[in-house]
């Protein structure tokens, strides 16, 4: 061969590897993009429902009224950030894990489509107060329920039929998180939209099972799944563990699926299903400190690295969080410390440090750690750090405040006083809470700049290529 | 070599599946069919339209309608039953108290205008609350005007919550809650 011809066919190698990237960037970026817009949305509306607490007739819109964004905030924050987000980097790290071109990237822009159709119809229906009540995360309709879960779909087949013809051996753990998710994710809603639940205590169990296995089979495996490629990645060495994730795994199917009846613990439900909810409660530690563990040992040599690596800040937090906030949703589980603690803030507090400061973290960690890489913006300044501390900070004195508060809560209700008391008494608590989202939403502004740098650059073939030439290597 | 790639997912669909038949299907399929309406549940339309308004407004993630068999909640009357919730749709138990329990509202605040007061603006009544006022199921009318008003309520108030010379009456939405809160009796 001619090196001629070697030439001829590197430089056309190259040009396919750089279609590849240039629209994985863009279909990586697009969702990005979404995601931080339904943060914004709904920190906006998540800060304004905390201040409202702290001065009732602020804004009295019947549009925004408590009981109208609170699920808006949740909807926004739980269906548009996380999973359109922890979607986007899935795709990537699906990409290049399997080592090859999605099967469809039309699939992954129409499963994009469709996923924001679904958000915006929610957002206006809940706002004009069209719900299915106050069953949290329950309160779309049905029809705009199943756009989400045919976005779901079609982004699980394509992820499924991509690694199927993956040009690597072995099935990445990642991936392994990455296809329970998308699997689990449609039962689940099949099971929490079934008509037949809709009235009666058996809506009860199944607003048990559907409001934790959400948040157990559909968050916490995917964006595991993100993390055990991204962060690997950004330290540039292997997992700790290829086997502790395989028992993660494993673990978080057999226990996570059961703990949901925690929710309504002392209910007219059977004993036996509240004590197998508390007691599995307790077998979640397995999975959580298989990945928690995973994570901070693959981290531990590597310090000097992450010193100068604000990105995996978001990670090491989002690791310690995992750990703390699955212990104090475990204890709060037990009947003991439910009858004081449940109904109250505390709840409030838990719900946050793991939405935030586990999922949210670690995603901010992989969309830094990531996407610049693949968009070709990775030698560009952004205010990381500042994002990071205002996050932090933000996350703090949110779970601090709202932790404390519940416990004041329990103790004034045991105490037999009137209720109004107990308002009266966190006053404070919410007033430092609001804060606590006020330094969260700045943080976002910030995060929206840096994702603006990190948008796609213009970039020669080879440039294009090199990138994803070094990560197949 | 085996590919993971179907296990994983196969395995797995029937694991997840499987649990979620016998911690939650199953469960609930049998709670159903044990439970039996308890009798004299009120048929009042208003009622039914008031209860699908407090569905809507969202009032049921501040306030519970849950009694736990535990001296903490011995304020609120007996502990909730099976029967209590049974046809209820979506049964309302609730999982915070940013206010009050209010399975026995209905016995605790049986005065209709004090409702329509507190619903109007909860801080006319109780000044530390942080409730929301509804104030767009009232109809803010020039006081000499209102006692012709087809309302039975006149909702007199000094400011800042109405401004002087304003009466708010209340419209059938905020009677509708009012008959709504006034059913809830768990006793």
């Amino acid at each position: 061969m001619s090196s001629a011809t070697i030439t001829t066919e590197l430089a056309a190698g190259q040009a396919a590897l750089a279609d590849n990237d240039r629209a994985i960037a863009g279909i990586v970026y697009a969702y990005t993009a979404s995601a931080v817009f339904w943060l914004l949305v709904g920190l906006a509306y998540g800060t304004l429902a905390a201040c409202k607490l702290v001065w009732p007739d602020l804004l009295p819109f019947e549009w925004l009224s408590f009981g109208r964004i609170r699920p808006i905030h949740t909807a926004s924050i739980l269906l548009g950030w996380l999973s359109v987000g922890l979607t986007g980097i899935a795709y990537l790290v699906v990409y290049r894990t399997a080592r090859r071109a999605l099967f469809s990237n039309g699939l992954a822009r129409a499963g994009l489509w469709l996923l924001n159709l679904a958000l915006f119809a929610g957002l206006a229906t809940l706002t004009l107060r069209i719900t299915r009540g106050p069953i949290e995360d329950r309160e779309w309709l049905t029809p705009i329920a199943a756009l989400f879960a045919a976005g779901s779909l079609i982004n699980g087949a394509n992820i499924f039929v991509t690694l199927l013809r993956r040009r690597t051996e072995e099935l990445y753990i990642a991936d392994w998180f990455i296809l329970g998710s998308f699997t689990w994710l449609p039962i689940l809603y099949v099971i929490g939209y079934l008509p037949a639940f809709d009235r009666g205590i058996g809506n009860v169990v199944i607003q048990a099972y559907y409001m934790h296995v959400v948040l157990g089979l559909w968050f916490t495996p995917l964006v595991l799944g993100v993390t055990y490629w991204a962060l690997p990645r950004m330290l540039h060495k292997p997992i700790y563990s290829y086997a502790l994730g395989v028992l993660a795994f494993w673990a978080n199917l057999v226990f996570y699926p059961l703990i949901g009846a925690h929710h309504f613990v002392f209910a007219p439900l059977p004993w036996w299903l509240q004590t197998t909810a508390i007691a599995t409660g307790i077998g979640m530690m397995i999975p959580v400190v298989a990945s928690s563990a995973n994570f901070l040992l693959t981290m531990k040599g590597s310090w000097r690295l992450i010193r100068r690596e604000p990105a995996v800040w978001f990670i090491a937090v989002g690791a310690a969080s995992y750990l703390v906030a699955s212990l104090q949703g475990s204890l709060q589980a037990f009947r003991s410390a439910n009858a004081l603690l449940h109904f109250t803030n505390h709840t409030v507090g838990h719900a946050h440090f793991a939405a935030y400061g586990f999922v949210s973290f670690l995603l901010f960690g992989a969309v830094y750690g990531l996407v610049p890489h693949i968009t070709g913006a990775r030698d560009i300044a952004m205010r990381i750090r500042l994002h990071f501390w205002l996050a932090l900070g933000g996350m703090a004195l949110y779970v601090v405040s709202m932790v404390v508060a519940g416990v004041v809560q329990g103790l004034s209700w045991a105490d037999g006083r009137p209720f109004i008391e107990s308002v009266v008494a966190i006053k404070p608590w919410y007033a430092i809470r609001a804060v606590g989202g006020g330094l969260m939403t700045l943080g976002h502004v910030v995060f929206a700049w840096n994702l603006w740098l990190m948008r796609p650059q213009p970039r020669t073939a080879e440039a294009w290529a090199s990138p994803a030439l070094e990560a197949a290597r | 070599m085996i590919d993971l790639n179907a296990p994983i997912v196969v395995i797995g669909a029937a694991v997840f599946g499987a649990l979620s038949f016998l911690i939650a299907l199953r469960p609930a399929l049998d709670l159903d069919a044990a439970a039996a309406a308890r009798p004299g549940a009120s048929a009042d339309p208003a009622v039914a339209r008031g209860r699908a308004l407090y569905l809507a407004e969202g009032c049921g993630y501040c306030h519970s309608q849950f009694v736990r068999p535990l001296f903490i909640d011995a304020a609120y009357g007996r502990a909730s039953e099976v029967a209590d919730y049974a046809g209820a749709a979506p049964p309302l138990l609730g999982t915070e108290r940013t206010g009050p329990d209010l399975s026995a509202v209905g016995i605790r605040q049986p005065s209709v205008m004090w409702n329509l007061l507190h619903l109007f603006n909860p801080r006319s009544m109780v000044p530390e609350s942080v409730m929301p006022g509804f104030p767009w199921y009232f109809e803010i009318v020039d006081r000499p005007r209102a006692p012709d008003g087809a309302s039975d309520y006149v909702l007199a108030l000094p400011e800042p919550f109405l401004p002087a010379g304003k009466v708010a009456l209340p419209r059938r939405e905020a009677l509708d809650l009012v008959a709504y809160l006034q059913s809830l009796r768990q006793e």
